[in-house]
């Protein structure tokens, strides 16, 4: 009998961002990002255990690709997130 | 560069915006802002209060609102001068007009009121455009830009741009810039904030949570998801935008030029004449008419002449004679008012419709209009307050009415002056520390059990949830630390709209254009949007029409007095020196008296021993936070008892120079007059300055200025030859007095009343227990003790009776009074609806023609058998409750049909406690033994009852117990809690020290059957019991509740106990 079982998708995966001086993303896993097309900030569940509090940026890379990168700035770390 | 906001929100957007206005004005100045908008949902509530803070504060204030259209979308909306305002005042007056819990004005309204108003394109969830870019709806956004457009002009049009940090901002904004772009109209960027501190956009997630009446964590979707609605420098937000759009905002900004501290453009009501006579020459022939007339053949008639001379130089010199003829006119109504809720040929028709009260009290020509019933003259009452050279603003006149009275006149006054003439001031109740529990308990899904308990057990936001967190480390999770940290955040903030206790506004010009007018919630009344300090602050007249329970009570009791007595009862003409009334005021035999009945007062009372009406006056005024703050309470009743002991004794002034104006009140502050008095006397304050004073204790906006008062008072002292010190301690007595204190003419207004009813509590007391009764719910006492006073008085109480009790309480001869079927729970209006019955078809005949008669619902029919009103048919109630149940009442157009119903199964009998707890379920009273006496037998010898203590020896160690009737801990008395227990000879005094407090507080704060343990004190005519151990009442020792029920007696003790009188309970109080 086949097995069912449940997967998440779009889970986020820690990555590489290097950013300027205004703290916005100049590179995502070393690829150079071309276009900052939105930024949008997310404070949520502050009155639980697992607060949200992220920085979040729609990128346009220099090889075309999109995506979106978060900061949590809870643990001070670079996530991406399927755009 | 600079930028100016135009888009915020103030806690006046109702459960939408955490910050008060003041808040924002001041953090707006703070931050460098030179101009500032708040524009609230649908709502001006907040815009005086704003204009005037950020006056304060050096802040230019823009008035706005976001308005809502019937299609959900919202408007910004602004004031570019003083057409604009009016417009915005009618808009969001029609905007309520059909809903005023879900305002919304159509586009066309909108169009016919655009003139003087800037209108911005709206917020970026919900605003008229960029709702429909976001759903990229582009053509229709178009479209709508360019009807607003068209409706505003090029010049008032703009597109509204803001920078939220949500997704999408970039593209909205981008799609919103070129619209502008092709619409050649300004872009305009707004900040939206909705908190002017960090900590406060917490406080708006959980304000969103509340307003959906859901948790936070199931209403993501309407809160903001992160806290960039919080107030940010002009730099700081101007670097979100492009820089055309902060130009954009700065150019908007110079057009609002609207100041409503300045333009709001009221005027009184006028006076018109037929005859072209001016209003002042009006009002002197008028006053001087009545002078000659109430004051012939008195000898102070030189003195009334040469004071009204000067008061009516002062109301010329100020222009008010219309204010004063307006009111006459109101009384003129209100007696019109009261011939026909009275009944003209009822003996409460001698009786004038409302009586003054306030500082108008102090005016001899608010004697002479008939606003008030104190000779100013003969009393010696101080007019500075009401009347002075350098009036602020106008006077206040408060007016008293009995409730039936008040209603009808509210209503005149709408119909007289019209709609858009006149209207209720508001009030917004703050939050409360229970509410705050309840609500953020809710917001954050806390444990419902825990929250209700906390929420009872609270002793004000101070100890709110501190105590219980710091023991119970359950309460250390995030989410109870959240609402500990909301707790402190959301004290003070109002909740909603509210119609003020009576206040209302008249104007000339349409009210409507001078403030927003709403529907109230009750049939007919409407209010405006704000409370009492912004009606000032607009320099509105305010007339405050209160309803007094006690008034209602003393017109009934004429009334009823009349139907029984042989002589009716001409109040006007009782005089004010009965000694048998006194002596009973003396003994603080008071209950149900007016003003002099509470705990405290009765503590007093018995040491103070009032002798005549000035006396009376004093004690009033004496019990009063302000007093007992100021520390006037016991110097006063030390020097009343030394002055007794020795006629020669010297009262001692603070300075000689005060000796004059506190003579009346053996040199103490009682009365808020004196303290205008002592800053003249004392520093040298004009009446202008000195009211200043009062008014800046007396307002929560402005006690800063306080300090400024000082300096002032000082320097006036010293200059007067008073050392600093002195002055000091004078002028702390004078601010720990604050406002929490009446006027000596209001004073003398309720201790005419408080004698009033005092004599006829002595002289009539069935007639005056009967009149209480129906007055409820007023006064500090439950009904039931009310009861227990009168039958210690010859009263006998008469329980409900389905062929005898009238809908309310009635008296019977003999002085009896019965409980009326209305006074039964859960039947109501279904009382009137038997008593017809009862007169159409004759009296019952049996419970079953009751049923088949009477249009009640068969939970009443339960709840009368359950009070006792069928014991005429069977004294068992559990078998009359059976037999109820049997006869069916006849569907409409039915004939009933007698059926043989099976027969009764045999029901145990009532027990004398059956009945009394029978009773209490159904009316929390009874008019059968007290639960006490029934208890009494069971109960361990060792226990006293309160005629014991009376004897007892001062010192001793005595257990008491009864019912609780009083919980009291006021702010004054430092963590004491005061509690009154009753028992079947009285009433016992109870003080439990903070310690005793803490270790029993459950029991204190919610046991309605308690036994106290304690040391006995008697002083100075005073019994206390200083608790040691307070219990609830345990379980009897021997079984004689009835026969072989020992097993149940614990049962039978909870039944009593959730039925017990609703006790006065902390701050709640019973009013």
């Amino acid at each position: 009998m086949k097995r069912t079982y449940v997967r998440r998708v779009g889970v986020p995966q820690e990555v590489e961002v290097w950013t300027d001086d205004r703290g916005l993303p100049a590179r995502v896993g070393g690829r150079p990002v071309a276009h900052l097309r939105d930024e949008w900030r997310v404070e949520e569940g502050w009155w639980t255990r697992r607060p949200l509090r992220r920085r979040y940026f729609d990128l346009v890379l220099e090889d075309g690709r999109n995506t979106v990168v978060f900061l949590d700035r809870q643990q001070r770390r670079w996530y991406a997130q399927r755009a | 560069m600079t930028y100016t906001e135009l888009h915020a929100h103030s806690c006046y957007s109702f459960l939408d915006g955490a910050s008060q206005p003041i808040e924002v004005a001041e953090r707006a100045a703070e931050l460098g802002y030179d101009a500032f908008a708040v524009t609230d949902h649908d709502s001006l509530c907040g815009s005086m209060e704003f204009a005037r803070a950020a006056r304060d504060a050096g802040l230019r204030p823009i008035t706005g609102c976001e308005l809502t259209l019937t299609d959900g979308s919202h408007l910004t909306l602004l004031a570019e001068d003083e057409r604009g305002y009016r417009n915005l005042c009618r808009l969001v007056t029609l905007a309520h007009a059909d809903d005023r819990r879900a305002p919304a004005a159509t586009l066309e309204q909108v169009a016919a009121h655009a003139e003087g108003l800037h209108c911005l394109s709206g917020c970026a969830r919900d605003g008229h455009v960029a709702r429909l870019v976001g759903e990229g709806r582009l053509r229709e956004a178009e479209n709508a830009a360019r009807a607003l457009r068209a409706m505003f002009g090029r010049e008032r049009f703009s597109i509204e741009l803001q920078r939220p940090y949500w997704r999408g901002d970039a593209r909205r904004n981008r799609l919103l810039a070129e619209l502008a772009e092709r619409l050649r109209v300004e872009l305009v960027a707004t900040g939206d904030p909705h908190a002017h501190t960090i900590a406060r956009t917490y406080l708006q997630d959980a304000l969103v949570a509340i307003r959906m009446n859901t948790t936070l964590d199931a209403c993501e979707r309407h809160r903001r998801g992160n806290h960039e609605s919080v107030l940010r420098s002009p730099a700081e937000t101007a670097a979100r935008f492009p820089a055309w759009a902060v130009r954009g905002a700065e150019l908007v900004a110079e057009r609002c030029r609207f100041d409503l501290t300045r333009d709001l453009g009221y005027r009184f009501p006028d006076f018109v004449s037929e005859t072209g006579e001016s209003a002042a020459a009006a009002l002197h022939r008028i006053c001087f008419a009545e002078l000659e007339r109430r004051y012939a053949g008195l000898s102070h008639i030189h003195e009334a002449r040469a004071r009204l001379e000067q008061e009516l130089e002062l109301i010329a010199f100020h222009g008010l004679a219309g204010f004063f003829l307006l009111h006459r006119d109101i009384l003129e109504m209100a007696r019109e008012v009261a011939v026909r809720v009275r009944g003209a040929s009822a003996a409460r028709s001698l009786l004038p419709p409302g009586r003054g009260r306030g500082s108008s009290v102090g005016s001899i020509v608010c004697y002479l209009i008939g606003l008030s019933h104190v000779d100013p003259v003969e009393t010696r009452l101080f007019l500075g307050r009401f009347l002075s050279p350098e009036l602020a603003s106008v006077p206040d006149i408060d007016l008293d009415f009995p409730r039936d009275v008040r209603e009808g006149l509210i209503l005149e006054v709408q119909r007289r002056y019209g709609d858009d003439h006149a209207a209720l001031v508001a009030a917004f109740p703050t939050y409360k520390v229970r509410g705050a529990i309840r609500d953020l308990g809710k917001a954050l899904a806390l444990p419902q059990g825990e929250i209700e308990r906390m929420a009872r057990m609270s002793d004000g936001f101070d100890h709110a949830s501190g105590d219980a967190a710091r023991t119970d480390p359950r309460l250390d999770s995030p989410r109870w630390r959240a609402f500990r940290f909301l707790m402190d955040e959301i004290a003070g903030l109002p909740r909603h709209i509210s119609q003020h206790s009576g206040g209302m506004v008249i104007s000339s010009a349409p009210l409507v254009e001078l403030v927003p007018v709403l529907p109230a919630a009750m049939e007919g009344r409407r209010i405006c949007q704000w409370d009492k300090d912004s009606c000032a602050d607009a320099g509105f007249l305010k007339i405050d029409l209160l309803g007094l329970g006690m008034l209602s009570a003393v017109e009934e009791c004429v009334d009823l007095i009349a139907r029984t007595a042989a002589e009716p009862v001409d109040l006007s003409r009782v005089g004010f020196d009965d000694p048998e009334v006194f002596a009973e005021i003396q003994a603080a035999d008071t209950v149900g008296v007016f003003q002099i009945e509470s705990r405290a007062q009765m503590q007093s009372l018995v040491r103070t021993k009032p002798e005549d009406l000035d006396d009376l006056t004093v004690q009033v005024a004496l019990v009063r936070p302000g007093p007992i703050v100021g520390d006037a309470v016991n110097p006063y009743i030390k020097r009343r008892q030394e002055l007794r002991r020795n006629p020669d004794y010297e009262v001692p002034y603070d300075h000689p120079l005060l000796r004059e104006v506190l003579a009346d009140t053996l040199g103490v502050v009682v009365f808020q007059d004196q303290v205008l008095e002592v800053a003249m006397a004392l520093a040298g304050f004009t009446t202008g300055e000195a009211e200043s004073l009062r008014r800046a204790m007396s307002r929560k906006r402005s006690r800063s200025a306080l300090e400024g008062h000082w300096l002032r008072f000082r320097d006036g002292a010293v200059a007067n030859g008073v050392p600093e010190e002195t002055a000091k301690l004078v002028f702390d007595k004078v601010v720990g007095f604050s406002e929490f204190g009446f006027p000596k003419s209001h004073a003398a207004a309720f201790g005419i009343l408080a004698y009033q009813s005092a004599w006829l509590h002595r002289h009539y007391p069935a007639e005056f227990l009967c009149s209480l009764l129906n007055a409820q719910p007023m006064g500090f006492y439950p009904p039931a003790t009310l009861l227990r006073d009168g039958e210690r008085r010859g009263v006998t109480m008469l329980p409900p009776d389905v062929n005898e009790s009238m809908a309310g309480c009635t008296v019977e001869p003999g002085d009896g009074v019965r409980i009326g079927l209305g006074y039964v729970k859960g039947v109501g209006k279904s009382a009137e609806d038997i008593v017809a019955e009862r007169d159409r078809g004759g009296l019952f005949a049996d419970p079953g023609d009751l049923v088949r008669r009477a249009p009640v619902g068969r939970d009443s029919l339960a709840q009368l058998v359950r009070a006792g009103a069928l014991d005429r048919f069977d004294a068992n109630r559990r078998r009359l409750l059976w037999e109820i149940r049997l006869h069916r009442a006849p569907e409409r157009g039915q004939l009933a049909l007698p059926l043989d119903a099976a027969p009764t199964p045999r029901l145990a009998g009532m027990s004398e406690w059956d009945r009394m707890v029978s009773d209490h379920e159904a009316m929390h009273l009874t008019t059968g033994p007290h639960p006490m006496a029934l208890l009494r037998p069971s109960l361990p010898a060792s226990i006293r009852t309160s005629l014991d203590l009376r004897t007892d020896r001062h010192g001793r160690t005595v257990t008491v117990a009864g019912m609780m009737i009083a919980r009291q801990r006021p702010h004054t008395a430092k963590g004491i809690v005061f509690l009154l227990v009753e028992d079947e000879h009285g009433m016992t005094n109870i003080i439990v020290p903070p310690a005793i407090y803490e270790r029993d507080r459950i029991v204190v704060r919610a046991e309605p059957l308690v036994q106290v343990t304690g040391r006995l004190e008697k002083r100075e005519g005073t019994i206390n019991v200083i608790a040691e151990r307070v219990e609830a009442l345990a379980r009897p020792g021997h079984p004689v509740i009835g026969p072989a029920r020992t097993e149940t007696d614990d049962a039978e003790l909870r039944r009593l106990r959730a039925a017990a009188p609703v006790a006065n309970s902390f701050a709640r109080g019973r009013r």
